[in-house]
C-alpha cells in the first residue's frame, strides 16, 4: 500500500463531486454577509474614542426566572484572568511573569491555583507548563493543542497523541493518566469540561456524550442531545450549545442546563459560546470569526442580554474577551486596518471603561491575537 | 480588467477544482460547498491583497484549511460525527480498483483534520512537504509523520479486510 494508492483513489472520489457553480453574486453575497458580522459590534456606533460598552443597568438589580433562585455561593476566586501580551504574563493579582513564547505560537492560555503556567502551543505542537516564574517546567505532546481548565483553575486536561487523557492539577507535579475517550477509528474525542481532577466531560466534538473517570467513560444517558460549552463556578449550572436546526443553520442555539434536575433552565438562539463569570451569575457570548470576537454580550442566567461589548471605530473589532472578576470584562480591542491594539477592562455598572494598555501597534488580528487571555 | 472582472475570472476556472479540494477536507458535499463559498468571499474581500495571482490558489487554500479547523473549533457549528463508517454513496469501482477505495475513505475520515489537510494537500493537491508545511502552518516533520501515520492506518485497514 503505497503513496499512490491514496492519490489514485483521493483523485478519484473527489472527481465524483459536482455541484451547481457558485456565481460571483453569490460570492459577493457572502462576503458583504461576513463583512457586516465584522462590523456588527460597531454598527450605528460613531463615536471616534476607543471606547466600550452599552449597559442596561436596570436588568442587572432586578431580574426573574433563574435570578430568583438563591445565588450560588461565591467560589474562592483568587482574581480571574491573566493576560499574555509580548512575552509577559500579567497574572490576576497584578504581578508579571517573563515567559518565552510568542503569541503567534500560541493557541491557549491557563494558570493553575498554584501559580503554574500552561499554554497550549500550535509551534511546537505541544502543552508546555512553566513554573509560576517563568522558568519551563515540562512539555507534553498531544493529539491536539487544546486545553480545558476547570470552573476553579485547579486541573487543566489535554489528549496524549496516545489518546489517553491527562490531567495537571495544583500542586502535583506530573499530570495523572485517564483512559482515552471513546471515539471510532483514529478521532480522539474532545473535553468538554474539567468538573474536577477526576470527573471530566467528553464528547465528539458534537455533542457531549460521557463522564470520563480513571475508571472510564460513562454514557451521560437521559440528557438532551447538546454540547457542554462552560461549567458554572460550583458547577449546578452548564452552559450548552445544541446542534443547529434547519431553522438556525448559521448558529444553532445555546442554553443553561441544570445537571440535577435535568432541566434546560434558560435557551437563546441569539447566543453563542457562553462563558460563565467568577461568580456564576453571569456569562459572556460571542461568536468567533476570523479570529476575532462578534457580537459580544453580556447575559443573566435567563440569556437575555444586560451589557453589549461593543467597541467603538468603523474598523474596530474585539480580538478577545473573559471575564475580570465578576463584575468586570477584560477584553483585547483591535482595528483591523491599522492593526492597533488596546486592552479595556469594562465593569457592568455603566462607567467608562479603564484602558490598561496601548493603544499600541500589532499584528494583523486575522492571524494573530496580541492579548492571550487566560480561559 | 477591473477588479470583480478579475476575481469572477478565477472563480469560473478554478472552483471546480478547489469543491473537490473542500470536499476531501470535509467529507461531506454540503459542507464542501459551504466552506468554498466563504472561502471564496474571504478571497474576495482579500483580492486586493493577492498581488501574485500565481498565488492565488495557495492563498485560498490556506484560507480552506484555516476555515474548516475554524469551524471545527466553533461549538455551534459542529456538525459533523467522525466516524469509522463511510458515510457516502456506494464507492466507485473500476478496472482499476483493487478494493482499496472504501478502505482510504474511511481511513481520511476517521483522521484528525489536521492529518486529513495534510493528506488531502499531500496527496490529491500534490504539493510537496515543504508546501504543505508551510499551507497548514507546520514543520516539515510534522507533515512527514502525519502522512506515515495515515499510509500505517490504511495499511493496517487493508489487512484486517484481507483476513
Amino acid at each position: 500500500m503505497s503513496q499512490e494508492t491514496f492519490e489514485r483513489e483521493l483523485a478519484r472520489r473527489a472527481d465524483d463531486v459536482h455541484a451547481a457553480p457558485l456565481s460571483f453574486q453569490d460570492v459577493r453575497g457572502r462576503a458583504r454577509s461576513i463583512q457586516r458580522r465584522r462590523r456588527a459590534a460597531v454598527a450605528g456606533t460613531v463615536a471616534a474614542a476607543v471606547a466600550l460598552v452599552v449597559i442596561v443597568p436596570s436588568v442587572l438589580t432586578g431580574g426573574h426566572g433563574k435570578d430568583s433562585r438563591a445565588p450560588e455561593p461565591a467560589p474562592p476566586v483568587p482574581g480571574h484572568t491573566a493576560v499574555l501580551h509580548d512575552r509577559k504574563v500579567e497574572m490576576p493579582d497584578g504581578t508579571t511573569v517573563d515567559l518565552p513564547v510568542d503569541n503567534a505560537h500560541v493557541a491557549q492560555l491557563g494558570v493553575l491555583t498554584d501559580g503554574r503556567i500552561v499554554v497550549a502551543m500550535q509551534k511546537p505542537y505541544v502543552v508546555r507548563v512553566y513554573q509560576p516564574d517563568g522558568t519551563l517546567q515540562q512539555e507534553f505532546p498531544v493529539a491536539s493543542n487544546a486545553i480545558t481548565m476547570s470552573a476553579r483553575d485547579d486541573a487543566v486536561a489535554w489528549v496524549d497523541p496516545d489518546h489517553t487523557v491527562r490531567v495537571l492539577s495544583t500542586g502535583v507535579a506530573d499530570p495523572a493518566v485517564l483512559p482515552g475517550i471513546p471515539m471510532p477509528g483514529e478521532a480522539y474525542g474532545t473535553i468538554d469540561a474539567v468538573l474536577d481532577a477526576e470527573h471530566l466531560l467528553v464528547g465528539d466534538g458534537t455533542t457531549t456524550s460521557g463522564e470520563l473517570t480513571p475508571a472510564g467513560a460513562t454514557d451521560l444517558a437521559g440528557h438532551d442531545k447538546f454540547r457542554v460549552l462552560d461549567v458554572s463556578p460550583v458547577g449546578t449550572l452548564w452552559a450548552v450549545s445544541f446542534l443547529p436546526d434547519a431553522a438556525h443553520e448559521d448558529g444553532g442555539c445555546a442554553g443553561l442546563y441544570d445537571p440535577e434536575t435535568r432541566e434546560i433552565t434558560a435557551q437563546s438562539c441569539s447566543a453563542y459560546t457562553l462563558a460563565f463569570a467568577p461568580d456564576g451569575q453571569h456569562l459572556v457570548s460571542g461568536y468567533y470569526e476570523n479570529n476575532m470576537v462578534g457580537g459580544v454580550k453580556v447575559l443573566d442566567l435567563d440569556l437575555r442580554p444586560v451589557a453589549t461589548v461593543e467597541p467603538a471605530g468603523r474598523t474596530s473589532a474585539v480580538s478577545r474577551v473573559a471575564w475580570a472578576d465578576a463584575d468586570h470584562v477584560l477584553a483585547s480591542v483591535t482595528d483591523w486596518q491599522s492593526s492597533t491594539w488596546t486592552l479595556e477592562r469594562v465593569g457592568l455598572d455603566g462607567a467608562d471603561p479603564d484602558v490598561l494598555e496601548g493603544p499600541a501597534t500589532g499584528s494583523n488580528p486575522e492571524r494573530v491575537a496580541e492579548y492571550i487571555l487566560s480561559e | 480588467m477591473d477588479r470583480d472582472t478579475d476575481f469572477t475570472a478565477y472563480l469560473e476556472a478554478r472552483q471546480a477544482r478547489l469543491l473537490r479540494t473542500a470536499y476531501l477536507l470535509t467529507g461531506d458535499q454540503h459542507q464542501a460547498e459551504d466552506l468554498l463559498q466563504i472561502s471564496l468571499a474571504k478571497l474576495y474581500l482579500a483580492w486586493d491583497k493577492v498581488r501574485d495571482r500565481g498565488a492565488v490558489d495557495a492563498y485560498v487554500r490556506r484560507i480552506m484549511v484555516n476555515e474548516n479547523n475554524s469551524l471545527w473549533r466553533r461549538a455551534w457549528r459542529r456538525r459533523e460525527l467522525t466516524t469509522d463508517t463511510v458515510p457516502e454513496a456506494t464507492p466507485f469501482h473500476d478496472q482499476y480498483d483493487e478494493g482499496t477505495g472504501a478502505a482510504v475513505w474511511a481511513v481520511v475520515q476517521t483522521l484528525p483534520r489536521r492529518a486529513r489537510a495534510v493528506v488531502v494537500l499531500r496527496y490529491y493537491e500534490q504539493l510537496s512537504e515543504a508546501e504543505t508545511a508551510e499551507a497548514l502552518d507546520i514543520s516539515v516533520g510534522t507533515v512527514k509523520s502525519q502522512t506515515s501515520r495515515a499510509l500505517a492506518t490504511l495499511r493496517e485497514r487493508i489487512g484486517e479486510e484481507a483476513r
